[in-house]
């Protein structure tokens, strides 16, 4: 994504830069071209006035000429006004080749031509007489107003012709600066755009360089990875091969790479598992990924092996990336676990069974024993039938305990937010009222918890309980039940000012049929406790107590405040 | 032929039955040791093939755990037969922790009652139950 919009921006750089480059590359050629132009129209412009100027002089010369011939009558003057005479057409033809363009300019050209014409044949004429009739005549000739006032004329025309072209020499010089400068700007821009270009070139250039450098860093990270992997890792095609596999997938399915890549891997997977494999199979042609799906897989040496698949398909290039755990051993001990399972369960209920029957017949038959022939017995006998039924009670109670205790150890735990208060005071409600009555119950505002209902109730009905229990020989007894949180754990306590324990044997006290008072004191099997510990351990808590003697105990569990299943 | 009693183990038999006769209800006691026996008894089969399957016992206590044909598989068979269906048995078992007291129920059973070990508490059951179903409950006619 990130790269993709990087790309983006970089391709608008370019297609920014490429079309300023060529408009200014338009823009520079186009001035360059006015340039010229403007140029030879400044060159145009100085070689016409050049001309003009020896038109002029080529005139003069012509009339400098007649002149002198006509009053000294020598052939050489005559000559100078030949070759005035000769040269100055073609002057004014090309005078005219540099001005076109420009009417009235052509039109001056024009005017200046005629002149000049009509100027000439007044000296020829003037020339003509002179060899003719002799000096005289010529001289008064000559003299006419009417040469003058040519001459004049053809000053003033030439005159207007040069202020003229030298106005368009000017015009055209600024319009060879300005494009002269608009030449030199595009020239830069010109300039800047490529230098522009060769720096993102080279930015673009270094980034895919940059880019690629950390790509290949990743695909040789990623590779150890595949290959140092306890899982097995492979890449297989549509067409139901593996194109690779990882070093532990060959380790331990016992195939080569090469050979494992030669076989569809189909004819490996357990014969029960191929039909679940192939709807697998073509879920993933469809793009959907699957997790924890588990087949048989035959290994090299024909024993079968149980593998936890993870897959991922990319349609584009139609390859599925396999990730499989090696559950076999897992699998086994599962198993193994169940049998035990099943094998504890058979005997709880074996010893509830088998263990009550005859000691319900040691009971009733005492009894009956009592009832029928107690009137024959003395005291002393009637007291021993008392104490074998007695005691086969509690065992009767050992063994429920007992199982009980078995039977929370077996119970899955299954945990909701509990409001401690609710459950605490339907605790106290359901208890003996020979106990309740008696005490005073203090519960505190409790923290809520999350745990296991059914198994946090039986903590609580065995705390409160025991300390009511232990409580009960007490003038007033006092039971208080509380809660803090502490360091993201919650933990509640039940205390009582009874008869307390010592804390030399703190280490007895949640273990199983331990107690640390006489029977005939406080009755009991030892197992509330027992139970208490196991529960909490279970849900990942802990269980503490202080305690003095005939002075009560404090008895404390702690839960995790944000525990998840 | 009141009550049929199937027990395998003589010292819970006598403890039922003196319960039972405490209360004055055992005029007419059956009690068979084992669930073929029971099964025989009740169609009319083998050693009982003289008897006459309609005379049904009124109440049918039963033992879950006996060798041969345990108790589930009496409850069965009563339980699928049209002709024994209605009769109401009554499983006695040593513990509630028996992983077959579903079973039981989703076979029909009608009552489901542990054993206590102490002798006062057993009269006790023994009789309220005896009581309740030979004289409270009211059977199809």
């Amino acid at each position: 994504m990130k790269n993709n919009s990087f790309d983006k921006i970089l391709i608008l750089l370019f297609s920014i830069v490429v079309i300023g480059i060529i408009i200014a590359g338009i823009f520079t050629y186009r001035y360059n071209q006015e340039q010229q132009t403007a140029e030879r129209w400044k060159e145009h412009s100085q070689e016409g006035l050049l001309k003009l100027e020896k038109t002029f002089l080529l005139a003069q010369d012509i009339v400098l000429g007649t002149r002198g011939y006509v009053i000294t009558g020598d052939t050489n003057f005559l000559s100078s006004f030949q070759k005035a005479k000769a040269i100055i057409n073609e002057n004014i033809t090309e005078l005219e080749n540099r001005i076109t363009n420009n009417p009235s300019q052509e039109e001056r050209v024009d005017t200046l031509k005629k002149l000049l014409e009509a100027r000439i044949a007044l000296c020829v004429q003037i020339i003509e007489q002179r060899k003719q009739n002799g000096h005289v005549m010529a001289n008064q000739n000559l003299l006419t107003h009417q040469g003058k006032q040519l001459i004049e004329d053809i000053l003033i025309l030439t005159d207007s012709i040069k202020t003229e072209e030298s106005q368009l020499m000017q015009i055209r010089q600024q319009s060879y600066l300005q494009n002269r400068h608009n030449f030199t700007v595009s020239l830069y821009v010109l300039f800047v755009c490529i230098f522009l270009l060769l720096f993102f070139l080279f930015f673009f250039i270094e980034h895919n360089l940059m880019v690629r450098k950390k790509a290949e860093e990743q695909l040789k990270e990623y590779h150890h990875f595949f290959n140092n992997n306890n899982d097995l890792c492979g890449i297989a095609n549509t067409n139901g091969y593996f194109v690779s596999i990882n070093n532990n997938f060959s380790k331990v399915l016992g195939y080569s790479e090469k050979e494992f890549c030669e076989i569809p891997f189909i004819e490996l997977i357990h014969p029960d598992d191929v039909a679940a494999t192939l709807l697998v199979f073509e879920s993933l042609k469809t793009g959907a990924t699957t997790i924890h799906f588990i087949t048989r897989y035959r290994k090299k040496d024909g024993s079968y092996l149980n593998l936890d698949w993870n897959a991922t398909p990319n349609l584009l290039t139609g390859k599925h990336y396999y990730v499989a755990l090696d559950i076999t051993e897992r699998k086994k001990a599962e198993e193994q676990l169940l049998a035990m399972n099943k094998e504890l369960e058979a005997f709880s209920y074996s010893i509830s069974h088998d263990l009550r029957a005859p000691l319900r017949a040691v009971n009733g038959y005492a009894q009956m024993l009592s009832e029928d022939y107690g009137a024959k017995l003395d005291e002393e006998g009637n007291r021993l039938i008392k104490t074998i039924c007695a005691n086969a009670i509690i065992m009767g109670t050992l063994i429920d305990e007992l199982l009980a205790y078995s039977k929370l150890g077996r119970k899955k735990v299954k945990r909701t937010i509990i409001n401690m208060n609710e459950l605490v005071e339907g605790v106290v409600t359901d208890m003996d009222k020979s106990y309740t009555e008696k005490a005073e119950i203090k519960i505190g505002t409790l923290h809520q918890v999350n745990a296991d209902y059914g198994l946090l109730r039986q903590v609580m009905f065995n705390l409160i309980s025991n300390a009511l229990k232990y409580s009960s020989k007490k003038v007033h007894p006092i039971v208080e039940i509380f809660s803090e949180e502490k360091n993201g754990e919650v933990i509640i306590s039940v205390k009582d000012n009874g008869a307390g324990f010592d804390m030399r044997y703190y280490d007895k006290l949640f273990g199983v049929f331990q107690r640390l008072h006489k029977q005939n004191e406080f009755e009991g099997v030892g197992v509330g406790l027992a139970i208490v510990h196991s529960v909490i351990i279970r849900h990942g808590g802990k269980v503490w107590a202080e305690g003095k003697v005939n002075e009560g105990a404090i008895f404390n569990f702690s839960l995790a405040k944000n525990q998840n299943q | 032929m009141e009550i049929l009693l199937v027990e395998d183990n003589m010292s819970d038999a006598e403890l039922t039955i003196r319960a039972l006769k405490k209360n004055n209800l055992v005029n007419k006691l059956v009690h068979l040791e084992d669930g073929q026996e029971a099964l025989d008894f009740i169609f009319a089969e083998g050693n009982y093939s003289q008897r006459k399957i309609e005379d049904t016992p009124k109440l049918i206590l039963l033992d879950l755990k006996m060798p041969k044909i345990n108790g589930i598989q009496v409850l069965e068979k009563i339980k699928s037969d049209e002709r024994t269906k209605k009769i109401p048995v009554i499983v006695l078992t040593s513990s509630k922790e028996d992983p077959d007291i579903q079973a039981c129920y989703l076979l029909g059973v009608n009552s489901y009652v542990v054993k206590p070990v102490q002798f006062e508490k057993f009269l006790d059951t023994v009789s309220h139950l005896g009581l309740y179903w030979m004289i409270i409950n009211q059977p199809p006619q």
